[in-house]
C-alpha cells in the first residue's frame, strides 16, 4: 500500500477522528443535529484546521513546545479572522447558531496535539496526505453521522420531511448526540472489522 | 443576599445542571483523555479549574476595556488566546523557580490543561453568563470542579468499559460516550431540556 494509499485508509476508517478516536466530539454532538449543521461543521472545520495546520507547519521544530503550542493557537485564531467573516457572507443563521462551537475549532485537537504526535513529526509529503485524509475522515463522519440524527430526530434530511412514523426528538439534544455517537461508533467498527475481514 | 444567590445559582447552574461536559460536551475529548488514569485525574482537575479561574477573572477586567460591536466575535478567539498565553507562560515559569525538582513531571498537566476546548469553552460561556468578576471568578472555578466531577464519573466506570465483558464493538470509546450520554440526560432533567445561555 503506498503512502496516499495507507494514509486516505487510516484517515477514512481505522483512525476515523470522529468514530474511532474520539476527536473534537463537542461541535459534533452539540452543533450537528441536522444534514445541513453537519456540512457547515465540516466546512468551518476543514477550513480553519487544514489552513492553521499549513502554516503551523512551517514554525521550526527547534522552539521550545510550550512556545510552539502558543503559536500554533495563534495561528489558528488569526485563520479563523477570514474563516468567520467568509462563512457570515454565506451562511450567517448557520454561523450565527453554532454559537460557541465556532471559536472552539481554534483549540481543536488536530492543532493542539495531533500536530505534535503525528502530522509535524512526518515528511512534508506525507504530512500533507495526512492532514487532508484525516480531515475528510472527520468530514465525512461527521455529515453522515448528522445526517443519521436529522432523520432519526425529525424524520427529515436537510429540512424535507420524509414521514418517517416514528421520530425521535432526544436525538437532537446533547444526551441523545452522545448515545448516537456511541452507537455509530460501535456500529462503524463492525463494518470495519468486518470489511478487515473479507480483504483477508 | 441576592449577590450571594446569584453566585450559588452560578455555582451550581456551572458545575452540575448545566455541567459543560455534559450538556454541551465541551471538553469531553478531554475528560475521556484524563479519565484513563485516575491517579492523574486531581492533577488535571486542579489545573483546569486554575486555568479557568484565573483566565475568566482576566478576561472581565480585558472586556471592560476592549470595544463591544459587531467586531467582538472576530477579535474574541485572539483575546483568549492572549490571555490563555500569558497564564500559560507566568505558571511554567512559577513552576519552573518553585518546584523545579517535579518540573518534568508537573509541566505535562499545564500543557494540556492550558490549550484544550475545556478551558476555552468555558471562557466564552462565562462571557454570556457573568456580569461581575465575582461571577466571573466563581463561574471559572465551579466549572473547573465541574470538569472534575464529569472526568471523575467517567474514571468510575472506565476499566468495566474496557474490560472483556463489554460487547467487542462497544468496548471502550462507544460505551463510554453512551454512558456519558445517559449522564448527560439527568442534566436535562435538572434543566428541563433547555438551557438557560448560549448553545
Amino acid at each position: 500500500m503506498s503512502d496516499k494509499d495507507s494514509s486516505l485508509y487510516e484517515g477514512l476508517t481505522t483512525k476515523n477522528a470522529l468514530f474511532i478516536s474520539g476527536l473534537v466530539i463537542a461541535p459534533a454532538v452539540t452543533y450537528a443535529t441536522s444534514l445541513r449543521h453537519g456540512l457547515m461543521l465540516a466546512a468551518m472545520f476543514t477550513a480553519v484546521t487544514f489552513l492553521s495546520l499549513l502554516i503551523s507547519s512551517f514554525v521550526p521544530r527547534n522552539i521550545v513546545y510550550a512556545v510552539r503550542i502558543i503559536l500554533y493557537t495563534f495561528i489558528a485564531a488569526l485563520v479563523y479572522v477570514p474563516v468567520y467573516i467568509i462563512a457570515n457572507q454565506l451562511f450567517p443563521s448557520d454561523l450565527a447558531q453554532m454559537g460557541v462551537f465556532a471559536p472552539l475549532l481554534i483549540t481543536n485537537s488536530f492543532i493542539i496535539s495531533k500536530s505534535e504526535v503525528k502530522f509535524f513529526r512526518e515528511k512534508r509529503s506525507k504530512m500533507f496526505t495526512d492532514i487532508i485524509f484525516y480531515i475528510l475522515g472527520y468530514d465525512v463522519a461527521v455529515i453522515l453521522y448528522s445526517a443519521v440524527r436529522e432523520l432519526l430526530s425529525g424524520g427529515s434530511l436537510m429540512g424535507s420531511i420524509y414521514g418517517i412514523p416514528t421520530v425521535m426528538p432526544m436525538f437532537s439534544t446533547t444526551a441523545g448526540g452522545l448515545i448516537l455517537l456511541g452507537f455509530c461508533a460501535a456500529l462503524f467498527r463492525a463494518v470495519i472489522y468486518a470489511a478487515g475481514r473479507k480483504r483477508e | 443576599m441576592s449577590v450571594f444567590l446569584r453566585l450559588v445559582e452560578i455555582a451550581f447552574i456551572s458545575m452540575i445542571a448545566e455541567n459543560a461536559v455534559f450538556t454541551r460536551s465541551i471538553g469531553m475529548s478531554t475528560a475521556l483523555m484524563v479519565a484513563k488514569k485516575r491517579s492523574r485525574l486531581l492533577g488535571f482537575g486542579i489545573c483546569i479549574t486554575y486555568m479557568t479561574t484565573i483566565t475568566g477573572i482576566i478576561a472581565y477586567f480585558l472586556f471592560s476595556y476592549l470595544p463591544k460591536g459587531e467586531y467582538e466575535p472576530l477579535y474574541m478567539p485572539i483575546v483568549f488566546i492572549a490571555v490563555l498565553s500569558l497564564i500559560y507562560v507566568i505558571t511554567l515559569l512559577m513552576l519552573w523557580k518553585f518546584k523545579y525538582d517535579t518540573f518534568d513531571g508537573l509541566k505535562k498537566y499545564v500543557h494540556i490543561s492550558a490549550f484544550n476546548c475545556a478551558v476555552f469553552g468555558i471562557l466564552f460561556l462565562s462571557v454570556d453568563k457573568c456580569t461581575s468578576p465575582a461571577d466571573f471568578a466563581v463561574f471559572g472555578l465551579f466549572s473547573g470542579l465541574g470538569f472534575m466531577v464529569a472526568a471523575y464519573m467517567t474514571a468510575i466506570v472506565y476499566d468495566k468499559l474496557y474490560s472483556d465483558e463489554m460487547p467487542a464493538f462497544f468496548r471502550g470509546f462507544p460505551a463510554l460516550l453512551i454512558y456519558n450520554g445517559i449522564l448527560a440526560m439527568a442534566c436535562y432533567g435538572l434543566t428541563g431540556h433547555q438551557l438557560t445561555y448560549v448553545i
